[in-house]
């Protein structure tokens, strides 16, 4: 994957194509698609939250299969894999909890409320929250994937419980709503502009970690081959 | 104990913590609400506890308090209906018509006291005619 | 302003420091490429 992936980030067609869609899907989404009748403009918000939310999901599911392949083979490619996916499904996550809750105030009354969509929701972020904590606090390599792998893989229990919790528990959240085919085309554009925008920012960032992880190695064998650096290269 | 072992006890007892609040507010809330129906097939002496009742804000029945502070409506179910007085924050959405989720408790002589209500979305997006 | 467009406009500047982010840190990396680089082209002592 590390040659592959080089070649995916630095494809400047790709980079075009994922911003024409989203400059599209942007466009469709406050312009385009037609104003809701009983919650008006702030429906509008349903085009970023879906997205970002099944981003969330997808992120964490990413990150609980790169951790169950760590604990696996205890190859550090892995938990590398399991870091980006965390970092980047972690920011989807918490932007899912920022644009429900303003959508929940405009179209339920409430910023928050203890349903069991929103709270295990909830319980996701904070698994993410932990797991990003965890990998910045253990310094020790091996220990941190460890530990972190085994909380996300013990998190994706939380997973269909998100996913399924409209449908198997009883709750204010909507279960996909019909709508008008315009709106469920602005809902598909955004969804696949975020889903190949928020992926290249995983691979850029995966790229980040490997490239990190070789330069460390090299700069431990450049450090015993030349122990004695120059004073202009020593702070980088 | 080093600072690191501090850092991983924080977020183990974040994740707790969490974990804690998420299962209190959320074991009252699997079943989210109870249906207006549901809720009247009890005894009356056993409904002075506190639920979330779900139903429609039944037509020519709500009244707002000029300062939006209160409101007193008909909450209609499929089969019965109750009469609800809730004081507190008002969503500014609330019609005659809409699926509604109140908050509060019942009383003994079949008023509903609520004190949240929270409006529910339509099941289908429609496009504004404006 | 409307209460869906200042929701965007947090959206995107939340994506967009995290993209600010990412970019530092490869500045980072590219810093430590070129220190290393200056370090391995020194003559040996």
């Amino acid at each position: 994957m590390q040659r592959s992936d080089l070649k995916i980030v630095s494809a400047r067609w790709l980079t075009w194509l994922v911003t024409g869609l989203l400059v599209a899907a942007l466009g469709m989404a406050m312009r385009v698609a037609p104003m809701e009748q009983s919650m008006g403009q702030v429906q509008r918000i349903l085009y970023i939250h879906v997205s970002v939310a099944w981003l969330g999901l997808m992120g964490f599911a990413v990150m609980g299969v790169c951790a169950m392949l760590y604990l696996l083979h205890r190859n550090m490619a892995w938990n590398r894999w399991s870091q980006a996916a965390n970092e980047v499904g972690w920011l989807c996550s918490s932007l899912t909890l920022f644009t429900g809750s303003i959508w929940a105030h405009a179209a339920w009354g409430t910023w928050w409320t203890w349903d069991p969509r929103l709270t295990t929701s909830l319980l996701l972020w904070a698994l993410y929250s932990s797991c990003l904590i965890l990998r910045g606090s253990i310094q020790e390599s091996h220990r941190s994937a460890r530990i972190t792998s085994s909380l996300a893989l013990l998190g994706l229990i939380d997973l269909p419980l998100v996913i399924m919790a409209t449908r198997w528990f009883r709750g204010i959240h909507p279960t996909s709503p019909e709508m008008e085919p315009v709106m469920h085309f602005t809902l598909l554009l955004n969804v696949i502009g975020f889903t190949l925008f928020f992926s290249l920012l995983f691979l850029r960032r995966l790229r980040q970690l490997q490239t990190d992880n070789l330069l460390r190695k090299l700069e431990l064998e450049a450090l015993v081959n030349h122990p004695y650096p120059p004073l202009s290269a020593a702070g980088g | 104990m080093t600072t690191t072992h501090k850092l991983c006890l924080g977020g183990i007892v974040i994740t707790m913590a969490t974990t804690c609040l998420a299962y209190m507010g959320a074991s009252s809330s699997w079943q989210f609400y109870m249906t207006v129906d549901e809720f009247l097939n009890q005894a009356p002496t056993s409904r002075d506890y506190r639920v979330r009742l779900s139903g429609k804000v039944g037509h020519d029945s709500l009244r707002i308090a000029t300062d939006r502070t209160s409101a007193s409506f008909t909450l209609v179910g499929a089969k019965s209906h109750l009469r609800v007085e809730c004081r507190g924050p008002l969503p500014d959405n609330l019609t005659e018509g809409l699926d509604v989720v109140v908050e509060g408790h019942g009383k003994n002589s079949g008023l509903f006291q609520g004190d949240k209500v929270l409006t529910r979305c339509a099941s289908k997006y429609d496009a504004s005619n404006l | 302003m409307s209460l869906f467009v200042i929701t965007y406009v947090v959206f995107w500047l939340a994506v967009a420091l995290y993209v600010i982010r990412l970019g530092s840190q490869q500045r980072r990396l590219q810093d430590r490429l070129l220190a290393l680089q200056s370090q391995l082209q020194m003559p040996e002592r």
